[in-house]
C-alpha cells in the first residue's frame, strides 16, 4: 500500500514571512492564532495509526512557537505509538527546547537555513536573527538526535551560497541537507508572501525556481554514493548523495516527476508542482490533501469534538485509500502519455 | 377534489420546479467530473428508441446537489461511438470516475464495454463503475470483468455519491453502499445497499436535450415524453426483474409529481406524458390524487402507465372510482403484464395472484373506460404446455373483441438469474447461462434463448405481437 506522509501543521503563524512561503505554511489559509488541540491531534494520530503509518512530521505555523511541543512529542511517541517525530521550524526557540524535545522522543529535528548571509536571511524571512538560526541548529546537533537542514534554493538569490551552505552544515555536524526547488504555484493558493518578494526583489515566485539537475551535478562531484529514495511511496524521487563526511545532501527536484490523484481531476493548476506528496493535519483540523485547494479538505472538529472516534478512523481510512489510488505523472508529461493510471 | 387524500404537496401552492430545487448543471471550474453513460440498446427492428436515461438523471441529481463535482451525460441512444471520442477529449482528463448503467438484454452490455474499452485506451482513464439491473443480478460476475472497475448493487442514488466521495479520500470504501471491487488479486465490499430508495423528481433536466426525448406517440399525445415516477414492486410475479427490489416500493407524493410534470410541460412543452414505473398504481390513494391534481391544475396532458390487474380489483375493494378517474384526467393508455392465459400457469409458475376470468374483467372494464389496453404476455415459461400456450392464445383473441381493440405483445421468456424459481427451473431444463459479462452482451430476449423454445414459437410471438404505430420523432 502506498502511505502518504503524515504532516502536522501545529500553529497557523511562524512570524516570519519568508518569500517562497506563505501566511500559514504548510496548511491552506488558516485563521492567526489557531493551535491545534493536544487532544484532536493525538486522537487523529491513533486514526493514522491504524493505518500503518507511524511516523509524523510536526510543522507549522512553526512548532518551535507551540507551547505544548515537548508534552506532544512524548504523547506521540507514547500514547500514539510513533517510532519517528520529526520536528520542523526555522525559529530560534527549537534550540532552547532541543534538549528536552530529545528527551520527549523526537527522532530528528528539520530547521532551515537559506543563507550564510545575515543581511540576505533577513530579507527572506524577516526577522534578524541569523546567528541564533545557527545558534539553534548547533544546539540541534548538540542533543545528538539527527538533523536535516533545508535550503531553498532560489534563482538570483543564494545559489551561489549553496556549496558554502553544505559546507557550513557538514562542519556543524548536520546528518543531512536537503535541497530543495521554489514551488512555482504556491502564490496560486488563497495566500502568499509573493507581494512581498515583489517589493523586496521586484520578483515573482515562479522568477526564483531553478531546476536543481544542474545542482544536482555540482553535488555529485562531491558524493562517494548516489540513490534515490521515495517518501512513503510518494512526493518526488529524491536524488540522495553521500559525502565523504558522510552527511547526506538530498535534492527535491519537482521535474523528477510526483503522484497525482483523484482530488486532483479537474484541478485547473494541474499538474501543479507540489503534488500529492502528504496528508496534512491543518491546526484547526482539517485533512488536508494538497498545499493548494481549500475543498479539498476534510473538516474533523467537528467529529473530533463529538468524540466519535468511528468516524474519525472512517475519514482517515478514506483519504488513505485515496493516496493508494494515486498516478505517477513525470514533469512536463501530457496527460495523454501518462505512465500509469490510477488503479 | 384534492384534500381529502391529505397527501403532502398538494395542501399547499404547487411549486415552480418540482419537488426541490435543482443544483445547478454548469460545470463549476477546478471541479472533478463524474461521467455518466448510458450505452445504446438494440431495441427491436424499426423501433424508434426515446428512452430518457432516468437511471442516469437519478445519479445526475444528488452528485449535483452533493457541490463535489461536475456532471455529464452521455446517452448511447442519442450519440455514436464517434460521439463518444469526443466527449472523452473533452472530459476524461477531469474525470474522477465513468459510471455506466446496464440492463439485461438488448445488447446493452456489449456497447458499454465497447464504450468502456474506447475510454481505456485512453492513458489518463479514471476508474469505471457499472450499475444498474444487469450488476444487481450478476454484480460478481461483472465486477470480475477486468474492463470494469467496481460495481455499484442496489439503487445507484443511494450509492454513487458515496462511490465517489470514496475516490475523492471522504468516505472509506467499506462504507460505500453495494460496492464491489474485484481486482483479481483482491475483493473489497462495501456496505449492503437498501432497496428503497429517494430523492425521485426535480431531475436536472439540462443535463440532457430534452427535446430530443420527447416524440409523436400515436398512443399518447403529438409530445409526449417518458417519465419515472417511483421504483420497485409490491408483487411477486417470479420471472420478473423487480423481485431485486426485494418488493420495496418507492415513489414520489401526488404534489411533487404534478409539481414536476407542471414544470416539464412549461419547459419543454410537452402535452403527453408516458409513465415507465414498473406499476404506477402501486399506491392508489398516490394514483389518484395524481389524476385529481391533472384535472384540478388543468394541465390537459395525455398519459400512459403500466398497471396490475390487482390494483384494479384492490381499487374496487376500496369503492375508489380509479378507471374513472385515470380516464377523466387524460389517460389515454395503460400497460398490463397479463402473461398468460392459463390459470395453472398463472398461478404456479408466474404467481400472479389473478384468473384469466379477472384478467377478462378488468379488460373489459378499462375498455369500458374508452381507454386503450396495451397487454404482454409471455410464452415459453418452464414447464409451460403446448395446451397452457394455446389458452395465452385465446385469451388474446378475447381481448381483440374490446373496443377499443387492445395492443398485444407476446415475449419469450428470458431467464433472469437471482430474480425467482422460474431461473433455476430454466437451468435444471438446460438453459445454459452466459459465464461472463462478455457473453451476456449476446443475451436477447427478442430471440429464443431457451433449448424447449422453438423458432416456430418465437415466429408465433412476434405475429401475435400487434401494437399501434411505433412513436416518431418530433423533428
Amino acid at each position: 500500500m502506498r502511505l502518504p506522509q503524515w504532516r502536522v501543521t501545529l500553529n497557523a503563524r511562524c512570524k516570519r514571512s519568508c518569500y517562497y512561503c506563505r501566511p500559514s505554511g504548510e496548511a491552506v489559509a488558516t485563521e492567526a492564532g489557531a493551535n491545534l488541540d493536544p487532544d484532536r491531534l493525538l486522537a487523529v494520530a491513533a486514526a493514522v495509526r491504524a493505518q500503518g503509518v507511524d511516523s509524523v512530521k510536526l510543522t507549522g505555523g512553526d512548532p518551535a512557537l507551540y507551547e505544548p511541543l515537548v508534552d506532544v512529542v512524548r504523547r506521540l511517541r507514547e500514547e500514539a505509538g510513533m517510532r519517528d517525530v520529526e520536528v520542523i521550524s526555522r525559529h530560534p526557540r527549537i534550540g532552547e527546547l532541543a534538549p528536552a524535545l530529545a528527551e520527549a522522543g523526537v527522532t530528528q529535528f528539520n530547521v532551515s537555513l537559506d543563507t550564510l548571509n545575515p543581511q540576505l536571511h533577513r530579507e527572506i524571512c524577516g526577522p534578524d536573527d541569523h546567528a541564533e538560526v545557527l545558534d539553534a541548529i548547533r544546539a540541534c546537533v548538540a542533543t545528538g538526535v539527527p538533523v536535516k537542514v533545508n535550503v531553498v534554493v532560489m534563482a538570483g538569490i543564494n545559489i551561489p551560497e549553496i556549496d558554502a551552505l553544505i559546507d557550513w552544515c557538514e562542519e556543524a555536524g548536520v546528518d543531512s541537507v536537503k535541497l530543495l526547488d521554489i514551488i512555482k504555484d504556491l502564490a496560486e493558493g488563497q495566500e502568499s508572501y509573493e507581494r512581498r518578494l515583489q517589493i523586496k526583489q521586484k520578483l515573482n515566485l515562479p522568477d526564483l525556481y531553478l531546476p536543481l539537475e544542474d545542482l544536482a551535478d555540482g553535488v555529485r562531484s562531491r558524493a562517494v554514493d548516489e540513490e534515490v529514495v521515495q517518501q512513503g511511496g510518494l512526493g518526488h524521487p529524491m536524488t540522495v548523495f553521500t559525502l565523504t563526511s558522510g552527511m547526506k545532501v538530498v535534492i527535491k527536484d519537482s521535474t523528477a516527476g510526483a503522484w497525482y490523484g483523484s482530488v486532483c481531476r479537474g484541478c485547473p493548476l494541474f499538474p501543479c508542482h507540489d503534488a500529492l506528496m502528504a496528508l496534512r493535519l491543518t491546526a484547526d483540523a482539517r485533512l488536508q490533501f494538497c498545499l493548494l485547494r481549500e475543498d479539498a479538505t476534510v473538516d474533523l472538529a467537528p467529529l473530533l469534538d463529538a468524540g466519535d472516534t468511528k468516524a474519525v478512523l472512517a475519514r482517515v481510512e478514506a483519504a488513505f485509500e485515496m493516496y493508494a489510488a494515486a498516478y505517477f505523472r513525470k514533469d512536463g508529461t501530457k496527460t495523454t502519455e501518462l505512465a500509469e493510471v490510477s488503479r | 377534489m384534492t384534500t381529502f387524500l391529505g397527501l403532502p404537496g398538494l395542501s399547499g401552492a404547487p411549486q415552480s420546479a418540482g419537488t426541490a430545487p435543482v443544483a445547478g448543471t454548469e460545470p463549476v471550474p477546478g471541479r472533478p467530473t463524474v461521467i455518466l453513460a448510458y450505452p445504446k440498446i438494440d431495441h427491436e427492428k424499426d423501433y424508434v428508441y426515446f428512452w430518457m436515461p432516468f437511471s442516469l438523471l437519478t445519479l445526475a441529481k444528488p452528485l449535483l446537489e452533493s457541490g463535489l463535482v461536475n456532471v455529464v451525460l452521455f446517452d448511447g441512444n442519442q450519440r455514436d461511438e464517434q460521439a463518444w471520442e469526443s466527449f472523452l477529449d473533452e472530459y476524461v482528463n477531469d474525470a474522477v470516475c465513468i459510471g455506466v448503467s446496464v440492463m439485461t438484454g438488448g445488447g446493452q452490455i456489449g456497447h458499454a464495454l465497447d464504450l468502456v474499452r474506447a475510454a481505456k485506451k485512453r492513458a489518463f482513464c479514471p476508474p469505471v463503475v457499472f450499475g444498474g439491473p444487469h450488476v444487481n443480478v450478476l454484480a460478481e460476475q461483472t465486477a470480475a470483468d477486468p474492463l470494469v472497475d467496481a460495481v455499484l448493487t442496489g439503487p445507484g442514488q443511494n450509492s454513487m455519491l458515496d462511490y465517489v466521495r470514496s475516490l475523492l479520500g471522504r468516505v472509506p470504501r467499506r462504507l460505500v453502499p453495494g460496492l464491489r471491487i474485484d481486482d483479481g488479486e483482491r475483493v473489497i465490499t462495501g456496505r449492503p445497499n437498501p432497496p428503497r430508495t429517494q430523492n425521485l423528481g426535480a431531475y436536472p433536466w439540462s443535463l440532457l436535450n430534452v427535446a430530443d426525448y420527447i416524440r409523436d406517440d400515436p398512443t399518447v399525445a403529438p409530445r409526449t415524453l417518458n417519465y419515472v415516477s417511483s421504483q420497485g414492486c409490491v408483487y411477486k410475479c417470479d420471472f420478473c426483474y423487480e423481485k431485486i427490489y426485494q418488493r420495496k416500493y418507492s415513489a414520489m407524493l401526488a404534489g411533487p409529481l404534478l409539481d414536476d410534470i407542471a414544470d416539464l410541460k412549461e419547459r419543454f412543452a410537452i402535452n403527453g406524458v408516458k409513465f415507465y414505473d414498473a406499476d404506477f398504481f402501486v399506491n392508489l390513494q398516490r394514483a389518484m390524487a395524481f389524476c385529481d391534481g391533472l384535472i384540478d391544475r388543468g394541465l390537459n396532458l395525455r398519459w400512459a402507465a403500466s398497471i396490475n390487474p390487482n390494483d384494479i380489483l384492490k381499487a374496487r375493494r376500496k369503492r375508489l372510482p380509479l378507471l374513472e378517474r385515470i380516464a377523466e384526467s387524460g389517460c389515454s393508455r395503460l400497460l398490463m403484464g397479463v402473461e398468460s392465459g392459463n390459470d395453472r400457469v398463472l398461478d404456479e409458475i408466474v404467481k400472479k395472484e389473478i384468473t384469466r376470468a379477472e384478467i377478462l374483467d378488468v379488460a373489459a372494464d378499462i375498455a369500458n373506460n374508452g381507454i386503450l389496453g396495451s397487454y404482454t404476455f409471455i410464452v415459453g415459461f418452464p414447464g409451460e404446455t403446448e395446451a397452457e400456450v394455446e389458452d395465452t392464445y385465446t385469451l388474446i383473441e378475447e381481448l381483440r373483441g374490446l373496443d377499443p381493440q387492445p395492443e398485444t405483445r407476446v415475449h419469450l421468456f428470458a431467464p433472469y438469474p437471482g430474480v425467482g424459481e422460474l431461473w433455476d427451473k430454466a437451468v435444471e431444463l438446460g438453459f445454459e447461462p452466459p459465464t461472463s459479462l462478455e457473453a451476456w452482451s449476446h443475451f436477447d430476449y427478442y430471440t429464443s434463448l431457451t433449448p424447449w423454445t422453438s423458432d416456430a414459437t418465437a415466429a408465433r410471438a412476434r405475429e401475435q405481437t400487434r401494437m399501434r404505430l411505433a412513436p416518431t420523432p418530433t423533428s
